[in-house]
């Protein structure tokens, strides 16, 4: 009798897969803890969208690092290659998120400090608000070229009193009004009275009294102070008016009367 | 031009070069070791004294450790152990830098609020 071992083509080719596969386990590094661990960190720092948005090169520096590890780990170097570069992987990710947060906080502080300008603005405006005004002086449209925003020469001579009443009383507030005859647009006049004022206002900052005791706004052509329909009434109407907030302290001296 | 062509030309003698970089893995790591005493003092210089004690202190054991190594010609452990020092002091760094952001974003929250009382008074 004679024993007859025939194997089916079939059954060659899955021994052949079983020692293939045999083959492939025997070669695959045992799975390392570390690796696996900034594996997971890089992929949960990689799917936060902050950190994507903020800190988009920290994390490709991270993950050419896990590469790298991965590389080791494939190539079996030895444990402490892959333990090294894996913990350095990991800081990196780390390190991206730091940044995130950085960028996160520093966009945070510039929102805030628009808002507390903003803030500071409406308090200041609120305070002037309370504040008593009084007229002090006119200035006539001689200040200002016909339709411009640049003072002359003569119109910053009327100026020189207030700047030194200002210097004199620091506490005083000023208030500066442009206003504007009827020709023209209102809203060409609306934004002429306000160039007109800040004219002005620029002139006493560039003199050196403190942005914070000025206001200044156009109010257009609908305050006149004469007729509209008279060549002097409307020369009346183009004006610049100056108030000053009143307070015990802050006498108006008598040099410093109506201007014009 | 950069084609595939000149890739593989390039091949073998890039291969040399990183046997060579290997190579040199014998050498003492002096850069790393002066990158690594710089990120220390970046991240010093940034607070993290202050905000990250532990991690910074880690980072100088870490570099003093390298210098050890390296003396001993373990300059592999060496390189490592600075690498990761750099790694440390400039987490270190970021994550100080990050503290004091937030810091100075709630100073500026607390400041709107001391102007808005201020104001509603």
């Amino acid at each position: 009798m004679r024993l007859q071992i025939s194997f089916q083509p079939s059954s060659l080719i899955s021994i052949f897969i079983v020692f293939l596969s045999m083959l492939i386990t025997a070669c695959s590094p045992t799975p390392n803890k570390n690796l696996e661990r900034a594996r997971s960190d890089y992929q949960q720092a990689a799917n936060d969208p902050a950190v994507m948005a903020n800190a988009s090169a920290d994390l490709f520096a991270a993950e050419k690092t896990l590469q790298r590890a991965e590389d080791a780990w494939q190539e079996d170097d030895d444990s402490d290659e892959v333990d090294h570069l894996s913990y350095l992987a990991s800081r990196k990710v780390d390190l991206a998120r730091a940044t995130a947060s950085e960028v996160a906080a520093k966009k945070t502080f510039e929102e805030l400090s628009a808002q507390k300008d903003q803030v500071r603005l409406q308090a200041r405006n609120a305070e002037i608000a309370k504040l008593k005004f009084k007229e002090i002086m006119t200035l006539g449209d001689v200040l200002f070229d016909t339709g411009g925003s640049n003072l002359k020469s003569g119109g910053v001579q009327q100026l020189y009193p207030l700047v030194e009443y200002l210097k004199n009383n620091d506490k005083t507030m000023v208030k500066i009004e442009g206003h504007t005859d009827s020709r023209g647009s209102s809203e060409y006049n609306l934004n002429l009275s306000q160039m007109r004022a800040e004219a002005v206002r620029d002139f006493l900052i560039t003199s050196g009294i403190s942005p914070q005791r000025i206001s200044a706004q156009g109010m257009g052509e609908g305050s006149p102070v004469a007729t509209n329909s008279t060549s002097a009434g409307r020369q009346q109407n183009r004006r610049v008016a100056v108030f000053i907030s009143e307070s015990p302290q802050s006498m108006t001296p008598s040099s410093f009367g109506r201007g014009m | 031009m950069f084609t595939i062509k000149t890739f593989l030309r390039l091949g073998p003698s890039v291969a040399m070069i990183s046997l060579l970089l290997v190579g040199c893995a014998s050498e003492p790591p002096k850069e790393l070791l002066s990158q690594a005493e710089v990120a220390i003092q970046n991240a010093e210089r940034n607070g993290a004294a202050q905000y990250e004690p532990a991690l910074l202190s880690s980072a100088r054991t870490k570099l003093d450790q390298a210098h050890r190594e390296v003396d001993d010609d373990e300059n592999e452990k060496g390189a490592r152990l600075a690498e990761e020092a750099i790694a440390e002091a400039n987490l270190a760094n970021a994550k100080a830098k990050a503290v004091r952001e937030a810091n100075q974003a709630d100073e500026m929250k607390k400041a709107i609020e001391a102007l808005k009382q201020e104001t509603s008074r």
